[in-house]
């Protein structure tokens, strides 16, 4: 066993900075696009229709997707290309869901840039977009999470 | 209970409680009442002049018991379109005002009262509004690290609120959890999530109010002055 003490893990004493500095967290801000997806992934087969989602990404399944992304086993031309695809059916005159399925894969394809080619293949300004991407990894079934939360970190300056 | 006694305006935790027949949802409400309230009420007591009037803890134990108990009132604070802790400060008034005639019965001839004026310039529903949001977010605290612990979520508790209350880096707080900091990164704000909608389910309570997110930056810009 570690000798190191470690922080106390009580709120015992709440300071009147410290509680409004956690009231803040409490804000949700202007709802985002990402949130939809994030809904649909609370929902009883959330996860199932992720993995769904995923298996949109080129040839095969979802765990074939995974190997291909998670594993940094897709060149960047690849997760570009795929990006933009599904950037493409995000638009509004695709079905509901139709969209809120490209935008998973497009969530998944910034992620895989980001995490191992070092590259962000989105506009998106990067604290946003780590913000989004911390919430969605928050909610999504591993290895998923585990590649979107790094991503989100790359960005994060919340460190 | 008639249905209709609890307008359908009133906050829905509140109402779906009072409406529930066995009792047992009352005393929810009593309780919830009881954890977030007790605080700032104590607040607005010691800034009042009647602060002579009794130990502070009890004071607040006696109005909680003397008005919960009343069936009819939490339908008359819906009715008065204030928030919650505004409406428990001014019942809480008129309770000083009985406890004052009270005593001055228990001594004829009525002694002068000797307790020291109100601090000029103090703001008594700002001190309530400040010791309010400690309150609440202490309570909400509490449910979510006793909900985490209930479902096997007792590290990702930890990383959460050692980030976000203690200011640990996800890296040293991963080292701790024997996670990698993305890891414990993700494990906070699945945290993070539980206690934003705790939050806001104590700020709805609270209500009437606008918007919750504007709520929250009032707070905010009140607890700065």
């Amino acid at each position: 066993m570690s000798e190191k003490p470690k922080p106390a893990t009580t709120n015992a004493d709440l300071s009147p900075d410290l509680a409004t500095r956690m009231l803040r967290l409490g804000m949700v801000g202007p709802r985002r696009g990402v949130d939809d997806v994030i809904d649909r992934l609370r929902t009883p087969d959330g996860w199932q229709w992720w993995e769904g989602c995923m298996s949109e990404l080129g040839e095969g399944s979802a765990a074939d997707a995974a190997t291909r992304l998670v594993k940094g086993r897709a060149d960047l031309a690849f997760i570009t290309s795929a990006k933009e695809l599904h950037k493409s059916r995000m638009a509004a005159g695709n079905p509901v869901p139709q969209r809120l399925a490209s935008m998973a894969a497009y969530y998944a394809c910034i992620a895989a840039a980001l995490v191992h080619h070092k590259k962000a293949i989105t506009g998106q300004s990067p604290e946003l977009l780590s913000e989004a991407l911390a919430d969605l990894a928050a909610s999504t079934p591993e290895p998923w999470s585990d590649l979107i939360g790094k991503a989100a970190l790359t960005l994060s300056k919340d460190k | 209970m008639p249905s209709d006694v609890f307008p359908q305006t009133l906050s829905t935790w509140i109402r779906d409680r009072l409406l529930d027949g066995s009792g047992g949802g009352r005393r929810e409400v009593d309780r919830h009442v009881m954890e977030v309230y007790a605080f700032p009420l104590r607040v607005y007591f010691l800034g009042t002049r009647d602060r002579a009037l009794g130990e502070p803890d009890e004071v607040i134990q006696g109005f909680f018991a003397d008005r919960l108990a009343r069936p009819e009132f939490f339908a008359q604070w819906q009715a008065s379109g204030l928030p919650l802790r505004r409406w428990l400060m001014n019942a809480l008034n008129f309770y000083l005002k009985e406890l004052r005639r009270q005593n001055q019965r228990g001594h004829p001839g009525g002694e002068a009262d000797t307790s020291e004026p109100e601090a000029p310039g103090a703001d008594p529903a700002a001190e309530v509004d400040r010791a309010f949001v400690v309150s609440m977010v202490r309570a909400a605290l509490r449910n979510v690290q006793r909900d985490c612990d209930l479902n096997g979520l007792g590290p990702h508790w930890t990383s959460f609120f050692e980030h976000f209350s203690l200011d640990r880096a996800y890296a040293d707080i991963g080292k701790d959890l024997g996670v990698d900091a993305a890891r414990a990164m993700v494990m906070a704000r699945t945290v993070r999530h539980r206690f934003q909608a705790e939050l806001r389910r104590m700020l709805s309570i609270d209500g009437p109010h606008g918007e919750i997110d504007q709520t929250i930056l009032s707070f905010v810009e009140g607890g700065r002055s």
